[in-house]
């Protein structure tokens, strides 16, 4: 073996372990964020609809007695329904058991008093939207049009973040008080033109 | 070390990550809420504004009020794609020019299966049909989708996708008659077989009628096909899901051909015909993670055979695996390996050979897609490449380079640059064909031979390309594409020699070479616009120019002229009209400018559809097609094999019902 097949080796093996460390240091960025922890959206999007509980008020006939558990309804499968049945799992709000129920769009919704759509579902949220419109629920979506096709909350992906937008027309119709305080941080909007989502 | 290093590398890809306090989310203030920076998001759906690439979609809605009754009609809506129909039973379809009867730059779908032939590196559009109310939508990229989809996608992929078992649930029954559509009907049956497990049956058949020549005589180009299948899809677990479809069908169709001759009038019309017939299944195993991310395992085996005027017998195995790592710190990853085998027997026709007769041909295949996002999610870098190695070319590669920036809420501009590549055929490297025979001014006729080559190289293509989306009013979006394609390498037909073969005649010998190339560019826009809550205008718009240039070594005097294949300027309207609840009233216009090489003149059509409903179940249509003159023609060969078959006005009328 002369000197130059041996310099050859000592350069693939390099070019090997400089490829083994590169792929390694790719693959590592890929799974840490710093010293942070890992946020899905699907996370905070539940938190939110947990929140939306405590600040919002129904009207008193929404619960036909003071045992009546608080109801979320979600539409629609995603991880987010995942992540709420873990966010209401043993929690009460005003005194009242929180119970998760997991519906489609053929269901009735009158016991719902937050209903969450997911985006797979928009194409159905119109026909959806106008059963609960001035009735006791809470209705939130997360597709950008949610909001424009007479849902009251969007919660959208927004630069890294979950942003709430608020339809206060649609809220004015029926008889549920948001808190001053939500108002004061989310976005707010009107009814626009109804729009086709070419998708 | 070696081994350490690979096994967490392994690790890495396998592992799920730990996810933040659920409790620390619900402390939470609601500011702070709204100041969480997500790391991670669950798989987007990606939209439309969201592709770096010219991208158009033709939904489940443009199917219905188009009054088409085949895929290849359905095409005509999407800017850049060119739609030639050559007879009754064959059409010229391409992306971004350079069509012809086997236009070899465009990969076709269905489901995931591709339809391209490797025999004749084209689409036998006459075998690939759907029950077209269940088709979910069609997909059409325009430009290399090289990267992810596979070789042969140069100027564009078509994917065709169908509708989940579980969205066609019921019985669907259509049938219908008309001028044409001499008789058409299908039956489709949906139910559900375990909980989350959906199926379907299907079955339809269709006869068509012939088409004309140009003095009006009938082209004895009629056909008929019946095709069967079933599509079962299980939502087996939250995790788990699978999807296992298949189809048999048969069909007859006539062609009028011009047979070589070696006596006068050399190239007489012929009515000859073929059968064809074929069956696949597809299988389809898709795992999602907690963390978002996803396996894909596919199978599937496709069998089609044709016989008489065409001779071919080809069967296909595909075996793919793919993985999208779920997306954190910025990438979204998505990994894939690929195995495909095809077998043939290619008997041997009065005009064409193949030496071997049958082939076995494998292909090896990677892809790796990242999509990076860079700037707080205002830009996406995407870079990926492609792998393949085929059993003709050996390996190649095809890298992309595509960048997406938001300048504003619903606006995207894109640029891309992607090299990609068509490999050789089988009728490239091992055929011996005698197409035409020519009357020679000076002595005997001249029979054209052309041989294939086995040193038969890949074309290959550089694209550089940009487009815009936006929104159009608050009811509407605008699309824009740009695109330069410099092509290499293409086919280029090269005289060997002429051989005397007295006294009758004399063969021209040809080989098959790789000495021409060219450039294109132009620009495709599509609008969708609804000025009022009841009407819809959708409107396409192409312009292309393409220059082909043959080596200087050349012989080849015929190649350059398929420049002038392409019709310069194309145009598409669509206006749909709900009149009333149950009225229905829907306009096509379209326009192809000339071919000028083959002598086809540009057109104006109009297609018009009327739809009344009755009650929930019962759907009646009457549509007219090609209503602007008696008949039209869209496409000729250059090399003249066949007379021009011209398009015939049309009407029919159809019943839906479904309960």
């Amino acid at each position: 073996m002369n000197l130059d097949q041996t310099k050859g080796n000592n350069l693939i093996q390099r070019a090997y372990q400089l490829a083994m460390v590169t792929s390694f240091l790719i693959f590592s960025s890929l799974s840490l964020n710093g010293y942070a922890q890992n946020v899905t959206d699907h996370d905070v999007k539940a938190v939110f609809l947990y929140n939306f509980a405590n600040f919002v008020s129904w009207p008193e006939e929404a619960f036909q007695q003071p045992s009546t558990s608080f109801n979320f309804c979600t539409i629609g499968k995603s991880q987010v329904n995942k992540s709420l049945a873990a966010v209401i799992k043993d929690e009460t709000v005003k005194g009242r058991l929180l119970r998760l129920f997991e519906l489609d769009i053929t269901a009735d919704f009158s016991h719902c008093h937050i209903l969450f759509i997911n985006a797979s579902e928009q194409t159905y949220s119109p026909g959806i939207l106008e059963e609960t419109v001035g009735k006791n629920t809470f209705t939130v979506g997360d597709s950008k049009d949610f909001t424009s096709s007479g849902g009251m909350v969007s919660l959208v992906y927004k630069k890294r973040r979950i942003h709430p937008t608020i339809n206060m027309d649609v809220v004015l119709q029926g008889r549920l008080k948001i808190s001053s305080k939500l108002l004061r941080l989310a976005t707010l909007v009107k009814t626009s033109q109804k729009e086709e989502d070419k998708q | 070390m070696h081994r350490a290093a690979i096994s967490i590398l392994v690790a890495m890809m396998t592992s799920t990550v730990a996810k933040a306090d659920l409790q620390q989310l619900k402390d939470m203030s609601l500011e702070a809420l709204m100041d969480v920076q997500v790391t991670s998001v669950s798989r987007r759906q990606q939209n439309l504004s969201d592709a770096a690439s010219a991208v158009f979609v033709i939904s489940q809605e443009d199917i219905h009020h188009s009054g088409a009754t085949s895929i290849p009609e359905l095409l005509r809506m999407v800017p850049g794609v060119n739609v030639a129909q050559v007879d009754a039973n064959s059409w010229a379809i391409t992306a971004r020019g350079l069509n012809g009867l086997f236009a070899n730059k465009l990969l076709v779908l269905m489901d995931g299966r591709s339809i391209y032939s490797p025999s004749f590196s084209g689409v036998y559009w006459s075998v690939q049909d759907a029950v077209l109310e269940d088709i979910e939508r069609i997909e059409v990229i325009r430009g290399p989708g090289a990267s992810v989809w596979g070789s042969n996608a140069v100027n564009g992929v078509i994917n065709i996708i169908t509708k989940s078992a579980m969205d066609t649930q019921g019985t669907l029954v259509t049938g219908g008659v008309g001028s044409e559509e001499l008789g058409f009907g299908s039956i489709r049956q949906g139910g559900e077989f375990v909980e989350n497990g959906y199926y379907r049956l299907y079955a339809k058949y269709f006869k068509r009628d012939d088409a004309v020549f140009s003095d009006g005589s009938d082209a004895a180009d009629g056909w008929d096909s019946l095709r069967a299948g079933f599509r079962t899809d299980w939502q087996y677990s939250l995790k788990d899901s699978f999807t296992v479809q298949g189809d048999i069908y048969q069909g007859d169709a006539g062609q009028t051909v011009a047979e070589p001759s070696l006596s006068a009038p050399y190239m007489p019309m012929v009515n000859k015909s073929f059968d064809f017939q074929g069956a696949n299944l597809l299988a389809r195993w898709e795992r999602s993670f907690d963390d978002d991310s996803s396996r894909v395992l596919q199978f599937y085996y496709d069998r089609v055979k044709y016989t008489g005027q065409r001779n071919e017998d080809r069967q296909t195995l595909d075996l793919e695996y793919k993985f999208h790592l779920a997306p954190r710190g910025g990438h979204d990853l998505v990994m894939g390996v690929g195995y495909r085998y095809t077998w043939d027997d290619l008997e041997a026709t009065d005009f064409r050979s193949f030496e071997p007769v049958s082939r076995h041909d494998q292909m090896y295949s990677a892809f790796i897609q990242d999509e990076i996002s860079l700037m707080d999610d205002a830009v996406y870098l995407t870079l990926g490449s492609k792998f393949e190695h085929n059993d003709y070319t050996g390996f190649e590669i095809q890298p992309t380079a595509r960048l997406l920036w938001h300048p504003k809420e619903e606006h995207s501009l894109w640029v891309a640059v992607s090299r990609a590549v068509r490999t050789p055929n089988r009728s490239e490297h091992d055929t011996t064909a005698v197409p035409a025979v020519m009357p020679s001014p000076s002595g005997l006729p001249v029979q054209m031979q052309i041989e294939g080559n086995d040193e038969f190289d890949t074309e290959t293509l550089i694209a550089y390309e940009a487009g815009y989306r936006m929104p159009f009013t608050q009811r509407g979006h605008f699309d824009l594409a740009l695109f330069y394609h410099d092509y290499d390498r293409l086919r280029s037909i090269e005289l060997v020699g002429q051989v005397p073969q007295p006294p009758t005649h004399v063969i021209a010998v040809n080989n098959l070479d790789n000495k021409r190339s060219g450039e294109s560019y132009g620009l495709e826009l599509a609008l969708d616009w609804r000025p009022l809550d009841w009407w819809r205008l959708q409107a396409a718009y192409s312009w292309i120019d393409i220059k082909l240039h043959m080596d200087p070594d050349s012989s080849d005097l015929i190649s350059e002229k398929e420049e002038g294949t392409t019709p310069e300027q194309q145009f598409s309207l669509r206006s749909g009209m709900e009149l009333t609840d149950t009225f229905d009233l829907d306009l096509w216009v379209r326009y192809v400018d000339e071919l000028p090489a083959i002598g086809i003149d540009d057109y104006w059509a109009l297609d018009t559809r009327i739809g009344w409903k009755f009650g929930k179940h019962l759907e009646f249509s009457l549509v007219g097609r090609n209503l602007l003159q008696s008949q039209h023609a869209e496409f000729s060969q250059l090399v003249l094999t066949a007379p021009t078959t011209e398009v015939e006005r049309e009407i029919y009328g159809q019943v839906t019902w479904r309960f």
